[in-house]
């Protein structure tokens, strides 16, 4: 199999700074074989933080996050490990990225505030996964033609929305859909979700993005994300197209996506 | 016309037409006589619709040659007519659809082909003027409705020991026949079961077909408009179990165990004339089963009658008793599994919950009303189930255990959506049969397999084209999820689904069915591989027409991959994987690798063997000194089988081909090519032995002798020779020419002088005889010289330098 991974991000058209950071695998965009010593080794990870905090500091935040996960993961072998066993490996990086994030900001006094959410996969043969997020960054999984969301947004809303008690128009309406109950930062619940449910395989395509790409009354919708990836494309094509009708469509904030695309030997999904 | 002026029929107690209203135009004859014109010519009314016929009078012509006697029900737009009439096949009973409910044309076509004693014939269908006719037999006895003892009437309840003995293995009878058929009857009561009276002979006869169905899960809105008093007989499964916004209600899944259901009540009502249903109303009755009500069968009633009732009132769609248990019961032999289905079923409940799912225009109760909602909803419920948790946390809220597994199968099967909605259904709803297309049902694997063959067989469609991977994985799927789950069976289904298209349904039949012969064409099958090999080859005689059917449809289905499969099934996977291994071996040659696959079936099968008429080669070749030739030998086979092998030479000679030397075909001709060009030697003849090489095929002589030879070539090495020589001779002679012609006495060199020439030649002084001998002795040298070399050339086939 091969993994086709790339990732585009967009400043949008209001903000004066791009606060969001991306990640992916070890040195950016890649068609990794999964027969390759890379992969075998370290398996491959892909994130997304969205900053926020004003001023300097949610760019600082995000950046020093996938900064310190990337050097974290990276810095270790995992050959054969299991999702629990990733999971396991993945909280504990997660805890000192954390703690890095934090150190950061407390160096400036005015960085208080500032804080990141982050969103990300860790994939490893034969199909293990390790879905992680805190925040409401999210990661989306299209297989088969559908498109799901594989997270949870830590929002007052985030469970309503998941469930389907409220739609996301209502979801936006109640004005707490971009309020989050957790985010990596010096204050607030910085717990990151780490979720081992899911498997990946050949045909399936991963979206990691930050909210003004697709959230609640952000970006693109549901439908239009799904038309765009059935459409098809490699995932340069479709991480670029994925953030330029984002911001055509909102642009109220920065626009980041990171696409994996899993195909099979002869490069079809 | 004016509403005056509209006719009216007054219709008495008989259902005779016996008057009109005055504003009517009534023949001078004062009969009226109402044909189908007449109908026609009130033509439409306001919505477009055909009037209905109404009461029509007696001489009325109907389908045109039914002479109406009386009518038994008028027509009308909601209601079908009955008329009772004289025709070419005696009394019938002409039916007339109604308007607003044309039959479903596949089903009403094929009423005139059901021929049981315990079903109502039907003669003919007619369409007519857009009207639907259906021309029944005529049944003397009336109905059962009319010796029901219901509540209020004089009526004695039936005879227990005539339900017995006499009514219920009819009704049975008749059941079963149109179950066979892919017919539900849908509305088994009284009323529709008819009598006929043949002197001491009643027989049964199930009739008025009006809402039956094909097994089809598709609903109309005919479906809504049943008769209140008809959801007494009503399964369980049948009720509405969910609304929309509108209150209208679709009909829950029916298969042929509701008609036994409806038997049952029937049953009751004519022993004891009431069931506990009859005091219900409606609505009374969908909550009646919500709430595990369950019909009591009357302790009146004798023991063996009791257990068939409790039997076919199993509310279990899925273990209520059928044709099987009917069966059995008849004879006291009712298994244990039976008797416990009917205790299980005290523990049967539909369960309703407490907020409904709405799916699209559907909204289910509980997971088996979901089920049914997938079925009809299958793009909403794809999309809800795929792209989010909302279904699966609904169904959680339910059952959780089932949650888990249908999450389960959503990830394993992400990438195959309608098969990841497969096994959502039957996680909701194990006990559902399996569709096949066009909503055919089975209960189980043998019914499967029985029911898709017939169905590829009925409509004529290509098993590949019915049976796709998707089908054989939701069979697979099927077989797992089912209330009784069959694990390895399921394990082995899942095998056959990369199996080639043309052979996955036949690989079915033989899994399930492993003594299943191997067909070849119709009416001729193989039990063993020894068998088919017999009958792939058939008599010897067969080929001399050319090659006969059972062989070329043994090598198609071969080919399609049906012989494989058949082997695996049979316990003969080593024969099925060598096969195969052959057929990628010898891709380029298909008959050579059947023909080695049949000798893998049969060791001792003889060689195909062929014959060369050689009798061009009864003298030796002659080929032409620098000449190329080529001889056909014509060849055929003389045994059964496609030959395949080689001709080959013994000896590598050069310039000896054989050209095309493959043997491929029964009949053919094979060349071989002498090309002199490559140095043959001349006047020497050469030998060689022309042999098949090959596995199965083998010359039916033995190897044909070949002999040819270069001829010499004398004329042109004369020519060449005498000419060369000449050209020789006087070349070395020229010098001494010019001595003599040229050098007059005195030795003074002269131009050629032609007088002198003259002079000298004729006159002298040179002496012509000596000069001349010279010259042909030089010429004989040279030809001497020059043709033995030449001859020694061509004898010995060397290049000419």
């Amino acid at each position: 199999m091969r993994l086709d991974a790339a990732a585009w991000t967009d400043i949008g058209a209001v903000r004066a700074r791009n606060e969001d950071a991306v990640l992916v695998g070890r040195a950016g965009a890649v068609m990794l074989d999964t027969a390759a010593a890379e992969f075998r080794d370290y398996g491959m990870l892909v994130a997304v933080a969205d900053g926020m905090g004003g001023y300097a500091g949610g760019d600082i935040a995000s950046a020093t996050a996938l900064a310190t996960l990337h050097a974290l993961y990276y810095g270790e072998t995992r050959t054969g490990a299991s999702a629990e066993e990733l999971a396991a490996q993945l909280a504990g990086f997660l805890v000192r990225v954390q703690a890095a994030v934090a150190a950061r900001l407390a160096r400036e006094p005015e960085l208080a505030e500032a804080g990141t959410t982050i969103a990300g996969i860790a994939l490893l043969s034969p199909d293990v996964l390790v879905v992680f997020h805190a925040g409401d960054s999210r990661v989306l999984r299209a297989s088969g033609g559908f498109l799901r969301a594989l997270t949870v947004d830590h929002t007052p809303v985030g469970d309503d929305l998941a469930t389907g008690r409220i739609t996301e128009s209502e979801a936006a309406a109640t004005g707490l859909a971009n309020r989050l109950t957790r985010a990596l930062g010096l204050t607030g619940d910085n717990r990151v979700e780490i979720d081992t449910q899911w498997h990946w395989g050949v045909g399936d395509t991963f979206l990691i993005g930050s909210d003004g790409w697709h959230g609640v009354g952000h970006g693109l919708t549901r439908a239009a994300l799904r038309e765009v990836v059935n459409a098809g494309g490699d995932a340069a094509h479709l991480a670029r197209i994925l953030v330029a009708r984002a911001i055509a469509a909102d642009g109220s904030d920065n626009a980041t996506v990171a696409v994996v695309r899993i195909l099979d030997d002869g490069g079809t999904p | 016309m004016s509403d005056d002026e509209l006719p009216t029929f007054v219709v008495d107690g008989d259902g005779d037409f016996s008057a009109a209203a005055a504003t009517m135009r009534v023949p001078d004859d004062h009969t009226y006589r109402v044909t189908e014109d007449d109908a026609l010519d009130r033509g439409l009314d306001l919505d477009g619709q055909r009037l209905p016929l109404g009461v029509l009078a007696p001489g009325t012509l109907l389908c045109g040659d039914c002479t109406v006697v009386r009518t038994l029900h008028a027509h009308e737009t909601q209601r079908p007519g009955l008329y009772l009439c004289t025709a070419a096949e005696g009394d019938v009973v002409v039916k007339v659809y109604a308007s607003q409910h044309p039959p479903r044309a596949d089903l009403w076509q094929r009423l005139p082909a059901l021929r049981h004693p315990n079903v109502l014939r039907v003669y003919r269908v007619v369409e007519l003027n857009g009207f639907y006719y259906e021309i029944q037999e005529y049944c003397n006895g009336g109905t059962l409705e009319e010796i029901v003892p219901r509540p209020g009437t004089s009526r004695l309840p039936v005879d227990p020991e005539l339900v017995d003995t006499e009514m219920v293995p009819q009704l049975c009878a008749g059941l079963e026949y149109m179950h066979i058929q892919e017919i539900i009857h849908r509305d088994i009561k009284p009323s529709n079961i008819y009598l006929k009276r043949d002197g001491d002979r009643d027989t049964l006869v199930l009739g008025d077909f009006d809402i039956a169905a094909m097994l089809a899960s598709s609903r109309t809105s005919r479906d809504t408009q049943r008769a209140a008093g008809t959801w007494l007989y009503t399964a369980p499964e049948a009720f509405p179990r969910f609304t929309d916004d509108t209150a209208s209600t679709r009909r829950g899944r029916v298969t042929r165990s509701a008609d036994y259901y409806s038997l049952g009540i029937t049953l009751i009502e004519l022993l004891v004339g009431t069931t506990s249903l009859h005091a219900c109303q409606l609505p009374d009755l969908f909550d009646f089963y919500l709430q595990g009500g369950r019909v009591e069968v009357p302790a009146s009633l004798p023991g063996h009658l009791t257990l068939l009732l409790r039997g076919l009132l199993i509310r279990n769609r899925a273990t209520r008793w059928g044709a099987e248990e009917v069966r059995r019961w008849r004879y006291n032999e009712n298994s244990p599994a039976d008797i416990k289905h009917i205790h299980d079923d005290e523990k049967y409940q539909f369960t309703p919950t407490g907020r409904p799912y709405r799916l699209g225009a559907e909204v289910a109760l509980d997971l088996a009303s979901l089920a049914d909602a997938i079925t009809r909803e299958p793009e909403k419920a794809a999309e809800d189930l795929l792209s989010g948790d909302i279904l699966l946390n609904w169904i959680g809220t339910l059952d959780s255990n089932i949650a888990r597994e249908v999450r389960h199968d959503r990830e394993a099967y992400r990438h195959l959506p309608a098969l990841a909605l497969f096994c959502a259904m039957q996680r909701c709803d194990p006990t559902r049969p399996f569709t096949l297309a066009e909503g055919i049902d089975a209960l189980d694997a043998q019914e499967w397999i029985a029911r898709a063959i017939h169905l590829v067989m009925q409509r004529r469609q290509a098993p590949e084209a019915f049976c796709t991977q998707l089908l054989v994985q939701q069979f697979a799927a099927w077989l797992r999820r089912k209330s009784d789950p069959e694990p390895k069976l399921a394990d082995a289904v899942e095998t056959i689904v990369n199996t080639p298209p043309r052979a996955r349904l036949e690989e079915l039949a033989y899994l399930l069915q492993p003594t299943r012969p191997y067909p070849l064409l119709p009416g001729v099958a193989a039990r063993t591989p020894g068998e088919l090999v017999a009958l792939t080859y058939g008599p010897a005689d067969d080929w001399r027409r050319g090659v006969p059917a059972c062989y070329q449809s043994s090598f198609q289905r071969w080919q399609d991959g049906c012989l494989a499969a058949w082997l695996r099934r049979r316990g003969l996977p080593e024969l099925a994987a060598q096969s195969d291994a052959t057929t990628q071996r010898l891709a380029g040659d298909p008959y050579a690798a059947f023909e080695t696959v049949l000798r893998l079936l049969e060791p001792k099968l003889p060689p195909v063997e062929i014959g060369i008429d050689a009798s061009e080669l009864r003298y030796t070749v002659s080929v032409g000194y620098k000449k190329v030739r080529t001889v056909t030998l014509p060849y055929g086979t003389r045994t059964p089988g496609m030959p395949f092998g080689a001709l080959t030479a013994d000896q590598t000679l050069p310039g000896l081909t054989v050209n095309q030397p493959v043997v491929r075909r029964r009949e053919g001709a094979l060349e071989v090519t002498v090309d002199s060009y490559a140095d043959l030697p001349a006047m020497k003849t050469f030998v060689t032995l022309l042999a098949l090489n090959s596995g199965y095929t083998r010359l039916a002589h033995p190897p044909v002798v070949f002999k040819f030879r270069v001829l010499f070539p004398w004329q042109t090495t004369a020519t060449r020779v005498l000419a060369g020589a000449g050209v020789g001779a006087l070349v070395l002679m020229l010098p001494r020419l010019l001595l003599h012609f040229c050098l007059p006495a005195g030795g003074k060199v002269v131009v050629l002088d032609p007088q002198l020439v003259s002079n000298i030649w004729h006159n002298g002084p040179i002496d012509r005889a000596p000069l001349i001998a010279e010259m042909l002795l030089l010429l004989l040298l040279l030809v001497a010289i020059y043709g033995g070399l030449r001859v020694w050339m061509v004898a010995f086939g060397k290049s000419e330098v």
